[in-house]
């Protein structure tokens, strides 16, 4: 009775491995892609990236970025609010709790072979994290995934060398809201300097204008000494990345304190 | 032409052999008695599994020369991947496996000998 129960369950296994591998190797089975589709994303690079009428386009090679940061900024914008405003929450949660040193860090944490690793890892990890924050307009990526790699390469440092070695390194609490005050006043001023622009200026002008318009001027422009770099949307991934970066670490910090402290 | 064949050739033996360590070691985790051997088999999925494949993988791609010139980085982010994998890996296992021991949640049995345990008593 068991044997014949495993032998059914395999028989399906193997049934459904065929069908799939078939399903993909035919391109006739499946759904076809209706031209319709194509007409659609060709509209989406269109005004994505062209170069020819830069008025009706973001200028932003990579379309994820493009439509994060230009077509709905306004509500990236309020997510990324909603995100600051958790961590101000978190913040006043734990205000009363004070952090107190361990001097001698190096004894903590796990053992020599993973802390090696770690530090090797935590350089690459820097490395690849930065080049995602600057490279968000043109590969994928962008601002908050850069930001929230670095983040997690630090919660893997606190793990294995204990959070102490952040804190005696002097990237202590404090320094990450500095950071994250600099992040988001870059993103806020960036977001709102074409409006006081367009104030002075006697022209129009909108919230998160990257490329001038029809109407108003405005706008950096896209490309430098040949380099494509999007204006506006470079500057606002870096900020974001500051900002996430910070903002997560202020959680890691405050949530790797032990139940014991707390309670005191 | 022929250099590219060769490398297409080395990379699909390599994917076998990957394959075939996947195998194994899946067999493994099912069939072998507690953790710490579990562990091993974990660690023959990591590099035999894992980190092979990938480098044939990166053969293959280096061979398809209809890729254009785009290959290249393609390849370059496979072998990236492979040596932070086979970097990352065991650390990882390492980790794991000293964690296990020195918390004592798991059980030794079925054991012929435990090294550390005389090291440690001094014998």
């Amino acid at each position: 009775m068991n044997i014949s129960y495993r032998f059914i369950g395999l028989l399906l296994l193997i049934a459904m491995i065929l069908a799939i591998s078939i399903c993909t190797t035919i391109s006739n089975v499946g759904f076809n892609i209706p031209h319709d589709i194509k007409y659609l994303s060709r509209w989406v690079i269109y005004s994505s990236y062209l170069v020819t009428t830069p008025i009706f386009s973001s200028m932003v090679p990579e379309i994820v970025n493009a439509v994060i940061w230009d077509y709905r900024g306004i509500d990236t914008f309020f997510e990324t609010s909603v995100f600051y405003i958790a961590i101000i929450a978190a913040i006043a949660l734990f205000r009363e709790v004070k952090i107190e040193l361990v001097k001698e860090y190096q004894y903590l944490g796990l053992s020599k072979i993973v802390k090696t690793v770690t530090k090797t890892l935590l350089v690459i990890g820097l490395g690849a994290a930065i080049s995602i924050a600057l490279h968000g307009h043109i590969t994928p990526g962008g601002g908050f995934q850069a930001g929230s790699i670095l983040a997690s390469l630090l919660l893997i440092v606190i793990i294995v060398f204990s959070v102490h070695f952040i804190l005696m390194k002097g990237l202590t609490k404090n320094l990450a809201i500095i950071i994250r005050s600099i992040g988001l006043i870059g993103l806020v001023s960036a977001i709102f300097i074409p409006i006081l622009l367009s104030l002075i200026m006697n022209t129009y002008g909108f919230v998160f204008q990257n490329q001038p318009k029809v109407m108003s001027p405005l706008g950096l422009s896209y490309v430098a000494d040949g380099h494509v770099l999007s204006a506006m949307v470079l500057l606002l991934n870096i900020f974001e990345f500051l900002a996430i970066f910070a903002g997560f670490l202020i959680i890691f910090i405050l949530l790797s304190r032990p139940t014991k402290e707390l309670e005191n | 032409m022929i250099s590219s064949l060769i490398l297409i050739i080395i990379g699909g033996a390599l994917v076998v052999i990957g394959s075939f360590c996947s195998l194994v070691a899946a067999i493994g985790i099912l069939r072998l008695p507690n953790f710490f051997t579990r562990i091993h088999a974990l660690t023959i999925n990591i590099i035999g599994g894992t980190f092979t494949p990938l480098i044939g993988c990166g053969f293959i791609t280096l061979g398809l020369e209809t890729l254009g010139s785009e290959r290249l980085f393609i390849a370059g982010g496979i072998f990236f991947t492979a040596i932070l994998i086979v970097i990352l890996g065991p650390a990882g296992s390492h980790a794991l496996t000293r964690a296990a021991y020195r918390s004592k949640a798991v059980s030794f049995e079925p054991k012929f000998i435990n090294q550390l345990e005389k090291e440690q008593r001094g014998d």
